[in-house]
């Protein structure tokens, strides 16, 4: 699994925590494709491949951010760990927010974890690569039976 | 004590006593005038035109009338064992020679400028005429006694009061510019000129030596008693001139009206205390006056007992058989006509020991001329036949004595009757007086009362409800302003978070790309891009620093949890944990007293120790930091306090330091943003303590924080 194009898609409305996130996942040692949705309704179509993402493919690790426009990114994760094909992909909640509530809220919503982004650029470095090395190394994810399809 | 009158024979003076209670209270209304008069003096100083003569005047009688009464009370003080009455109008001449001493002497002092000629004069004129007062208000005395005066001491007298009114004069015209109603300066002249005044007084009466005789000396016809009650009243009146002086000095100047109301309160009491003096006296006088009248007519009915007493005595030696029995009828009627010569004298002169002390109408006058004939032939031929009954021969023909005596005897009945009718008829008038006068009276303080109730209670209690409804109206406006105010602050403190939170996200991207940029691009540009990336990486950093402070203070309030007992203990081991690394850095030994567990939020408490802790670590020298944390209990509260042996603080920075922002070094000496001392203190006070320091520069600081005990 190595040596295939890992999947993200990240769900991010600011521009620049998403270039940010892209320029970490680059200096990264695994081969990605990182897909940027900046809303939840976008990204829901995206998961279900809609138009105009018919071609899309299932990603490998979810990067979800909680304030979105339109759909929040609670709604998306809970129609995600709703959803019997889009359960099974990992949910990091990468996010601003350290409030109490909303970490309880994202793993009742059985979110995989839950990551506040850390306000100086080493440290949001050295999550993104943690990031990297657990979910996209360390841990073993299910085969995907249905990529590609379409 | 022993006088030699001047016929050379040895008669005892009479001895007086004080009663030292009025004594003393004679003083108190000395210095009380003093002071007046040190009061008075600023305001005939400071005032113009009619103000100023107002002042004068009534200045001048409210002295006046002090000196008078202390002068009246001493007086009064020196008990003799004779009843001593007072010649009221002479009374009244001495009262006004102390209103005029007095104006003289605030004329002077009220003066821009007092030369030694004025001093000398004024000095001469006042202590004259507070003399002049004394020995007036001696002549006024009427009693069983002769006075004389001791020439020296009379001198002395009056050159004490010469020279204390220059003293007064002297301590007045420099103290009239002192406004304050207590000054002790004022209050030390006061004293001095108020025994002063005394001193003059008792060395004016040690000046007269008083020698019994018989007979009262002086005119008698306006002679009053002076009661208890009148003692009272004098000492009543004068404390309320004197109160008014000192209560219109009373500085109600935020309330003039309260201050006028004062005046005329006082004023109305003043009037009401005269009148009931004035009254007391009068029905006095009149009451004496209706005594006399009926004594009188006592004296008038006992007359007609004595002819008809003398006509039986007169029948009973004529007829008598000479010898014994005859001269022992003769005695009892001389007796008898003694007896009615005397009375008769009385009632047509007056005779103190019979109480009979007072000149008779031209009515009653005119009624004795024409009983005077029948009067006196009856006392002729009682004269005869007491010396004819008196001798021993047998056979006296009395016929014609007796014939005399029956037949005046009837006329003169009818006389003395007529006379008693009189007497009746003029006691009757007194009689009504003193009733109408009572009723006058009554009817004189209810109108005071009346009247000031119009002047004083009614705008009294006006003024209090328009108090009143300015307070409701106040208190009003002040709570709208307290909730708006409550308000805003509340708004202030959800922007400031709001604020500080929002500006957080796009200083993040800022700080994220400055760093990034650094990251990528340093070394690879020329070397002044690497410093103006260097000078952007800074300044970000530094504004999330500020930020992340600035949210937290705003956090203090906004975010905080409720208060719990909490342990402090653990909050500071806390706070240790993390400041471990710049603990381990600095080799500081932070040591720990027993702490106690408070009515706290441990979060904030946490805080509290960090930052205190957090600076004793940051502002210290080449020692190593050594940091003590301890507690106590005072009653109130618990004392925390932060020890350290760092750079330490000048006095004068001691508030400062507590204030938002405020910074006593530059960043190169010591990083920071002047927000943590300010957080603490937004704890500490959200906890209802306080923060203070002690500190010596070079030293060591102490930080103490008080958190009430729950």
């Amino acid at each position: 699994m190595n040596s295939r194009t890992i999947e993200i898609l990240l769900v991010e409305d600011n521009p620049g925590d998403a270039r940010l996130t892209l320029e970490a996942f680059k200096e990264g040692r695994v081969l990605n494709h990182l897909v940027v949705m900046k809303d939840g309704v976008e990204a829901l179509a995206y998961l279900r491949r809609r138009a105009p993402y018919a071609a899309a493919k299932t990603p490998d690790l979810i990067l979800l951010d909680l304030n979105l426009p339109r759909k929040s990114g609670r709604e998306v994760l809970a129609e995600i760990k709703s959803d019997e094909q889009l359960k099974v992909i990992p949910v990091v909640v990468l996010t601003t927010s350290a409030d109490d509530q909303d970490v309880a809220r994202a793993y009742s919503e059985h979110a995989n974890c839950y990551i506040t982004k850390p306000v100086d650029l080493e440290q949001f470095l050295r999550v993104v690569h943690s990031i990297e090395d657990f979910w996209l190394t360390l841990v073993r994810l299910p085969e995907k039976g249905d990529s590609g399809v379409g | 004590m022993v006088d030699m009158d001047h016929a050379g024979v040895a008669v005892a003076a009479l001895v007086g006593s004080y009663d030292y209670v009025l004594v003393a209270l004679s003083v108190v209304i000395a210095i009380m005038a003093a002071y007046a008069a040190l009061d008075l003096a600023r305001r005939v100083t400071f005032a113009r035109g009619w103000a100023r003569m107002l002042w004068l005047t009534g200045g001048a009688i409210a002295m006046g009338f002090g000196i008078w009464s202390m002068h009246y009370m001493g007086m009064l003080a020196f008990r003799l064992s004779v009843p001593v009455q007072y010649d009221w109008p002479t009374v009244v001449w001495s009262l006004i020679a102390a209103i005029a001493a007095s104006a003289v002497a605030l004329i002077v002092v009220s003066r821009p400028k007092m030369g030694i000629a004025q001093a000398l004069l004024g000095s001469a004129l006042m202590g004259g005429g507070i003399a002049a007062m004394h020995y007036i208000g001696m002549a006024a005395m009427r009693m069983p006694a002769m006075c004389s005066y001791s020439p020296g001491l009379v001198a002395l007298s009056v050159v004490l009061a010469i020279v204390i009114s220059l003293v007064a004069l002297w301590l007045t015209f420099h103290f009239r510019r002192d406004r304050r109603s207590l000054s002790w300066r004022k209050s030390a002249s006061a004293v001095v000129m108020g025994l002063a005044i005394p001193v003059m007084h008792y060395t004016g009466m040690a000046a007269m030596t008083l020698t019994p005789s018989t007979g009262t000396h002086g005119d008698l016809s306006h002679a009053i008693n002076v009661s208890s009650l009148g003692v009272a009243g004098i000492g009543l009146v004068t404390f309320v001139v004197l109160g008014a002086v000192f209560l219109t000095n009373l500085r109600f100047d935020s309330l003039p009206t309260a201050r006028q109301l004062a005046t005329r309160y006082f004023m109305s009491l003043a009037i009401i205390s005269v009148l009931a003096i004035l009254g007391a006296l009068l029905v006095e006088y009149q009451g004496g006056e209706v005594r006399s009248g009926a004594r009188m007519i006592d004296i008038a009915e006992r007359q007609k007992m004595f002819s008809q007493a003398i006509t039986k005595d007169a029948l009973l030696v004529e007829r008598s058989p000479a010898g014994a029995q005859r001269q022992r009828v003769a005695e009892d009627l001389r007796s008898v006509a003694m007896l009615w010569e005397k009375s008769h004298a009385a009632l047509q002169h007056g005779d103190p020991t019979l109480g009979a002390s007072r000149g008779n109408s031209p009515q009653l006058t005119a009624l004795f001329a024409a009983l005077e004939p029948d009067f006196i032939a009856m006392l002729d031929a009682t004269r005869g036949l007491v010396e004819q009954g008196a001798v021993q021969t047998p056979a006296v023909s009395l016929g014609t004595e007796v014939n005399t005596i029956l037949e005046h005897e009837p006329r003169f009945l009818r006389g003395m009757a007529a006379i008693a009718a009189e007497y009746e008829r003029e006691v009757t008038v007194p009689d009504e007086l003193k009733n109408q006068l009572q009723l006058a009276l009554l009817l004189s303080v209810l109108g005071v009362l009346l009247v000031q109730g119009v002047v004083v209670l009614r705008p009294a209690l006006a003024n209090i409800q328009r108090g009143i409804s300015e307070l409701e109206l106040t208190k009003q406006a002040l709570q709208r302003n307290s909730e708006e105010l409550g308000r805003s602050n509340a708004e202030l403190e959800q922007f400031a978070y709001v604020a500080s939170h929002d500006l957080q996200e796009p200083l993040r991207m800022v700080a994220s790309y400055t760093q990034l940029l650094a990251r990528r691009y340093r070394g690879k540009l020329d070397s002044e891009a690497d410093e103006f990336i260097g000078f952007a990486v800074d300044g970000a950093t530094r504004m999330q620093t500020l930020i992340r402070d600035l949210l937290s203070y705003s956090r203090v309030m906004t975010q905080g949890h409720s208060l719990q007992p909490a342990d402090s203990r653990v909050a500071c081991d806390m706070a240790r944990r993390n400041l471990q690394k710049s603990i381990e850095e600095s080799g500081a030994t932070v040591s720990v007293g027993a702490l106690p567990t408070v009515h706290a939020d441990a979060t904030q408490l946490t805080q509290l120790f960090q930052n205190l802790i957090g600076n004793a670590l940051k502002y210290r020298n080449d020692r190593a930091p050594q940091i003590r944390v301890d507690a106590r209990a005072d009653e109130e509260a618990w004392l925390f306090s932060v020890q350290d042996n760092g750079i330490g603080i000048e006095s004068q920075y001691f508030e400062r330091i507590f204030q938002m922002f405020q910074r006593l070094h530059t960043r190169d000496e010591f990083s920071g943003t002047g927000i943590g001392l300010a957080i603490c203190r937004r704890i500490v006070e959200r906890h209802g303590g306080k923060i203070w320091v002690e500190s010596e520069p070079g030293r060591g600081s102490t930080f103490h924080f008080a958190i009430p005990r729950a």
